[in-house]
Formats: structure tokens, C-alpha cells, sequence
């Protein structure tokens, strides 16, 4: 069986790297990041190596950044309140945020505005394939999709990838230009 | 497949895996991954226990000595420990009192009733600890005796604990070693700077009314019975644990207040428990989210001044610091 420090040394950085990049705040990123030990440690010995470990443990990350999502975004009143995610505050920054709360967006690095622009399900594939470099049927895996899915959805995530970019951009050169 | 434009691909390699953990926030994460698994594993593990310490009879006088002793010692030693020791002793506190409890309580119990038979026996009092669980001198077998049921108690494990209990003579000598041995593992306790997690009452195991039906009339042989046993109760962290994992969710989910009052609440309640660091950290973080100004810094110096050392120090400067800036 494996051995869970060993587990844990392995893959918490990237575990910590995709509960981020998904939008998860850093206030919240580290009780994710923990719940999602504790549920490889919980289920340790059911892992019955099929999977490659990096893979195992990814798919529970996944699920728990989901559950995240489900039960602390887009309720009612987040927007209203400002409360939510970084992810989803800095969309709504950019399309409604007066110019000191713009001003706040750059603080964050490019890469998290830009996958800010991102629904969910492109942000993931994304994210998985493209910074961590997963295969396509390891992507499949942690989704629960066939290679031929996510390849769809890669593509069109690296379409709206480029769109976001190029609206970054624009907004950066407008910035300097003023 | 189209591939990334250049701009992107230069976007994307420059920020690949740019965020990992330092070696204290990995330890701190792993630390409270232990405690959280730990805690779920608790409970379990004390059912066991108590099963394998009632069952293991002949043997079992001694061991309760051992493990009344060796609960004092852990709960000692506990002081300067990280979150996932503190667990693991607790962990081991809980199933040595338990050991120490349950043997105590079935010696009573065939001194009072010794033709007892599995099925004529109550369970075994766990839940809430009253003082006289470990300190007092065994009770006279006629007292009459209020048996707490405990969550975690399974009727095998009640049924195990009364099994052995049979042999009048060997029970009274257990009575006496263990009420010997209890006295040694409270005194081993007292020195310990941090609180005894003993000494947090369990609300969810409290005694009900239901559990007063399970007092049986001990003089009334042919019907089943419960002998004269101490109302006693192991420690329990489940209550701390609980309120700690509330008020995270909590914050999580943007209530500092709910976290602050909970926290507070529990506080005035129990006072100091084997949490009393994170509960104070988290006390303070949702204090500077909730009304950041002078009584949240104030709060997080508190911790900060009596706890520098904390790992969770880092998250409270990082939470009021925010706040303070939010603040007007």
C-alpha cells in the first residue's frame, strides 16, 4: 500500500497549484488542500494502484474544489457582497468594479486574471493540461470523461484562453496609453 | 489540436507550478491533516479499545493500571506537541481512561451482581467525566448508579464488557487495584501546562432520559440487572474538534461573526481545551474579518504575544493585516 507521507511530499504542491488556479481564494486554499489529505488518507487503502498516484490524489482534489465551487459560489448574494471566490470577484471587478477596485486587479498575476475568463470546466482542463501537463486520458480519468471529450474541451478552452489573453492585453496597453 | 500562441505559451511556462508551498505551510497543512484524520479515527478506535480492554479480563486489572498511567503521562507530555501529537494523545488518552473506565465498571458490577450474564447487563457508563471517574475510591456495590450511553459504545462492546465479569472474587481485588491505580493516573496528569482534554465535558454524550431506563432494579435477580458503578465518562474531543471544524466552515463560507460567537461561546462554556491555540487563531481571524479595528488587532496580538510560535501565527498576521487595511 502506499505510503501516505510519501504521497502527501509527492503531490501537495500540486495539489496546492490546482485548488489555486482553479480560483480557489488563499484564504480558503489550504482548508481545501486539507480536506483533500484527509480524504486520501481516509482512503488510502482502497487505492488500488490503477491509477497513477499523481492522478488518484488529482481526481480527489478536483472533486473537492468542485464541491467548493457548489457550496461557496454563485449563492445568493456573493456578488452583492463581494464574497466568493478571487476567480469569480475579479471577473466581476473587471466587468463592474469602479477604477479603485480595478486597481486591485493588479495585484493578481495575469495567468489568474486571464483564467478568471474561464468557465469552470475549460479552466480545469485547462489548468491540468496545460500547467500540469497531464495526458489526455489522465485528464479523463480525474473528470470522468473520454479522451476525445477533453481534447474537445481543451481546444475550446485554449480558444478562450487566447480570447481572454487578448483582452488583457488590450486592457494593459489602454492602461499605459492613459 | 491547436496549440497556444506564443504569447500564451509564454504566459502559461512562466507561471507553471510558480506557487509551491513553503516547507513550514506544508508541515503546518500535513500537521492538520493528521489532526482531522486522527479525530475521525477516534472514535473508532475507542469503541475497539473498549471492546478488546473488556474482553481481555484476566489480564485487564493490570493493564488499567498501566493505561490509567500511561494516559497521565501522555496528556503530560502533550504540552509542547504539534497538532497531530496532540491528537494522537488524545487518541491514546481516551482509549487508556476508557481501558481504566470500562475495567472499573464491570469489576463493580460483578461485585454487586455476580451471576450477571451478558444479557442481563447494562452497557457501560461512558459520556460525560464526572470527577470521581479516576479519583474516588471504588463505591460501595449497593449505590445506585446512573450508566451513561455513549455514542461511540456498540452493543458488542457493552455485551463484551459484561462477559467476564462473573467471578466475584477476582472482580473485588479489580475493584481495588483499579481505584489504587486511578488516584496515581490523575496525579500523573496534573502537572501537564496544557489542559487536559479530560477536562472537556462531552455535550453529546450527555445523559438523557432515556438512559435512566436502563437502570435495572439490582435486587431483583431473575430479571436483568445493573450493578453499582460510577457515572463516568472518558475524555472526549470530539465537542473541540467540532466547534473548530464549525467555525472554519464558517469563515469559509463569510461568516466571521457566526465563527467569533461560536468560538466565544465555547470558550465561556469549556474554557481551555488540547485546541485552545487554533480555537484562539481562529477567534482572532474572524474577529479582523468581521470588525477589523482596535479589539481584533488587539485579539491577534494576544495570540500572536502568547503563541509565536503557532504555525497558524502566519495566517493571523495575513488575516488582520488585511482587515486593518480594510478598515477605515
Amino acid at each position: 500500500m502506499a505510503d501516505f507521507d510519501e504521497i502527501y511530499e509527492r503531490t501537495v504542491d500540486y495539489v496546492w497549484n490546482v485548488v489555486r488556479r482553479m480560483g480557489v481564494p488563499p484564504s480558503d486554499a489550504e482548508d481545501v488542500v486539507q480536506e483533500v489529505f484527509v480524504a486520501v488518507h481516509r482512503r488510502l487503502d482502497k487505492f488500488e494502484g490503477r491509477a497513477h498516484v499523481k492522478t488518484w490524489v488529482f481526481s480527489i482534489a478536483v472533486h473537492f474544489v468542485q464541491h467548493y465551487f457548489r457550496t461557496h459560489v454563485r449563492k445568493p448574494g456573493d456578488r452583492a457582497t463581494g464574497k466568493g471566490t478571487e476567480i469569480h470577484a475579479l471577473a466581476d471587478l473587471q466587468e463592474n468594479g469602479p477604477a479603485s477596485e480595478v486597481e486591485r486587479i493588479e495585484r493578481y498575476d495575469a495567468l489568474d486574471w486571464v483564467l478568471a475568463r474561464l468557465d469552470e470546466p475549460k479552466r480545469l482542463v485547462f489548468v491540468l493540461a496545460e500547467l500540469e501537463q497531464m495526458t489526455l486520458s489522465e485528464i479523463g480519468e480525474i473528470v470522468g470523461a473520454n479522451p476525445n471529450t477533453v481534447a474537445t474541451r481543451l481546444r475550446a478552452a485554449r480558444q478562450a484562453f487566447e480570447k481572454a489573453l487578448a483582452r488583457f492585453q488590450a486592457r494593459e496597453l489602454g492602461r499605459r496609453e492613459s | 489540436m491547436k496549440e497556444l500562441s506564443p504569447a500564451a505559451r509564454a504566459l502559461v511556462d512562466a507561471h507553471r507550478s510558480d506557487r509551491t508551498l513553503t516547507s513550514a505551510e506544508r508541515k503546518r497543512i500535513k500537521n492538520d491533516v493528521m489532526l482531522r484524520a486522527a479525530a475521525m479515527g477516534a472514535t473508532t478506535a475507542v469503541a475497539a479499545k473498549l471492546t478488546t480492554s473488556a474482553t481481555a479480563n484476566s489480564a485487564g486489572m493490570s493493564a488499567g493500571m498501566s493505561a490509567g498511567t500511561s494516559a497521565g503521562t501522555s496528556a503530560s507530555m502533550s504540552a509542547g506537541m504539534s497538532l497531530a501529537s496532540k491528537v494522537a494523545v488524545v487518541a491514546l488518552s481516551v482509549t487508556a481512561v476508557t481501558g481504566v473506565v470500562s475495567v472499573s465498571v464491570r469489576a463493580l458490577r460483578a461485585r454487586a451482581h455476580p451471576h450477571a450474564t451478558p444479557s442481563e447487563t447494562s452497557p457501560p457508563a461512558m459520556g460525560r467525566e464526572p470527577p470521581q471517574a479516576v479519583s474516588a475510591p471504588a463505591p460501595r456495590p449497593t449505590e445506585g448508579t446512573t450508566v451513561a450511553r455513549s455514542a461511540t459504545a456498540t452493543p458488542a462492546s457493552w455485551a463484551a464488557v459484561a462477559t467476564p465479569a462473573a467471578v466475584p472474587a477476582r472482580a473485588t481485588a479489580a475493584a481495588r487495584r483499579v481505584a489504587v491505580a486511578a488516584p496515581a493516573a490523575r496525579r500523573a496528569r496534573r502537572p501537564a501546562a496544557t489542559p487536559d482534554v479530560a477536562a472537556v465535558p462531552a455535550a453529546s454524550a450527555a445523559i438523557g432520559p432515556a438512559s435512566r431506563d436502563q437502570v435495572k432494579a439490582s435486587n431483583d435477580p431473575p430479571q436483568p440487572s445493573t450493578a453499582a458503578a460510577p457515572r463516568v465518562v472518558p475524555p472526549d474531543p470530539e465537542p473541540e474538534l467540532r466547534v473548530v471544524r464549525q467555525a472554519r466552515d464558517d469563515l469559509r463560507a463569510g461568516r466571521p461573526a457566526t465563527a467569533y460567537r461560536r468560538l466565544e461561546e465555547f470558550d465561556r462554556q469549556r474554557g481551555p481545551g488540547m485546541l485552545t491555540e487554533e480555537r484562539q487563531a481562529l477567534s482572532a481571524i474572524a474577529l479582523c474579518q468581521w470588525q477589523p479595528g482596535g479589539q481584533a488587532r488587539a485579539r491577534a496580538a494576544e495570540f500572536l504575544r502568547s503563541s509565536p510560535e503557532s504555525p497558524l501565527a502566519i495566517r493571523v498576521r495575513s488575516a488582520c493585516a488585511q482587515g486593518s487595511k480594510a478598515s477605515p
